[in-house]
């Protein structure tokens, strides 16, 4: 099973851009005056709730299929990391980060690869004989970006299901924001349009 | 004067003036929790280190040091010395306790994906199962999901739901997430 998901992943997040047979429904996610993520949903998804809480910001894409998994999106900052990418850790943090990532794990696997952009992300999986949970994350300015990919009631994914959690990966971008913030004002904003263009200090860079 | 009664004056003096910007640098500071919680004083500055108080909610302290670190304060509690975390203190006296809500949001969200997840009220304490020396606060109630927050052993959680295997809580600083029910005991 190792070998077979390290494969995957490493055609998938080179090319998994390319894959994409066409253009997608796009959402971007504006937290003003913190970031602005913007990404293309997987056809049949739908970004159903987004919430801002104690610093994290919790997305889930849903589906009314059942036979397609549940896609969760994390982000949360971290002081300790406070302007720093994944690209920039030394080997002993990320060593210290995939241990309090495998804390309950029973056999934790690990895959490191790159985007197309240059993005350093790192899948976390349980080797066992059916992979029901998949989850990749990456650290783009202090922010953890985590997208958590699991089974419906605990089904298999499939390697399908796989690449298209990876083609939403390789397309998502991530930047600055600099709108002010005006009191008792709702941070979030969320547009039904895709802003995947490069910018300065998008993580594409 | 004699020479030793003009030396010990000013040894005095020295003293004294050493101490006055000290004097002049500590201000007073009051604990805030966004749950009302208590706050920790700890030996050093640094989350694993011995409890040497717990502090209540509103209560004044008095900071000992000109230097202002965004993680640490050294401050004095009703005769403890010790460091707490300096984003649960402020200068200004809280006017009142605030009630820790429940988000409907946050647990409609993971009600929503994850099925059993069922509303609870209650609180539980982190009772550490592992080596690590804390208790991992996640954003969702999935084994690889990011860690938010390092809990130490005693701390209090408010209940918000709870799983087959996970609570949705909140820790006495506010934040809500996920934790292991390994890690916890119920009250």
């Amino acid at each position: 099973m190792k070998k077979i998901i390290a494969l995957l992943l490493c055609g998938l997040l080179l090319f998994g851009a390319a894959l994409a047979d066409e253009a997608p429904a796009g959402k971007t996610i504006i937290v003003k005056g913190e970031f602005a993520i913007t990404a293309k949903l997987p056809e049949g998804y739908t970004l159903e709730v987004t919430k801002i809480k104690s610093g994290a910001v919790a997305g889930a894409l849903v589906s009314e299929d059942e036979t397609k998994p549940e896609i969760l999106l994390g982000i949360s900052f971290s002081e300790e990391f406070d302007d720093r990418k994944l690209n920039d850790l030394s080997e002993e943090e990320i060593q210290d980060l995939l241990a309090e990532t495998d804390e309950l794990f029973s056999n934790p696997q690990h895959v490191i690869q790159e985007t197309s952009h240059g993005t350093k992300l790192i899948g976390v999986y349980e080797d066992s004989a059916e992979l029901s949970q998949f989850d990749i994350f990456t650290l783009w300015n202090g922010y953890f970006v985590e997208v958590l990919v699991i089974g419906r009631e605990g089904h298999p994914l499939t390697q399908d299901q796989l690449k298209m959690v990876n083609e939403v990966i390789s397309d998502m971008w991530m930047k600055a924001d600099d709108t002010p913030l005006a009191e008792g004002e709702d941070p979030i904003v969320i547009l039904d349009e895709y802003h995947g263009e490069g910018a300065e200090d998008s993580w594409a860079k | 004067m004699n020479r030793k009664g003009l030396s010990l004056m000013l040894a005095a003096v020295l003293l004294a003036a050493l101490l006055i910007p000290v004097a002049a640098s500590a201000k007073t500071m009051y604990v805030y929790t966004k749950n009302g919680g208590e706050l920790n004083m700890r030996e050093s500055a640094n989350p694993s280190s011995q409890v040497l108080v717990k502090i209540p909610f509103g209560a004044a302290v008095e900071v000992t040091s000109s230097l202002e670190d965004p993680t640490w304060t050294p401050c004095v509690y009703n005769g403890f010395s010790g460091f707490v975390m300096t984003k649960f203190l402020q200068k200004n006296k809280p006017d009142k306790k605030p009630d820790p809500q429940r988000d409907p949001t946050d647990v409609d969200l993971m009600n929503s994906i994850f099925k059993d997840m069922a509303v609870k009220d209650g609180t539980v304490v982190v009772s550490l199962a592992k080596p690590s020396g804390y208790g991992a606060m996640r954003w969702a109630p999935a084994k690889s999901a990011r860690m938010i927050d390092k809990l130490p052993e005693g701390t209090e959680l408010s209940v918000l739901a709870k799983g087959t295997h996970w609570y949705q809580v909140m820790s006495p600083d506010g934040r809500v997430g996920f934790i292991y029910d390994s890690f916890v005991q119920p009250q």
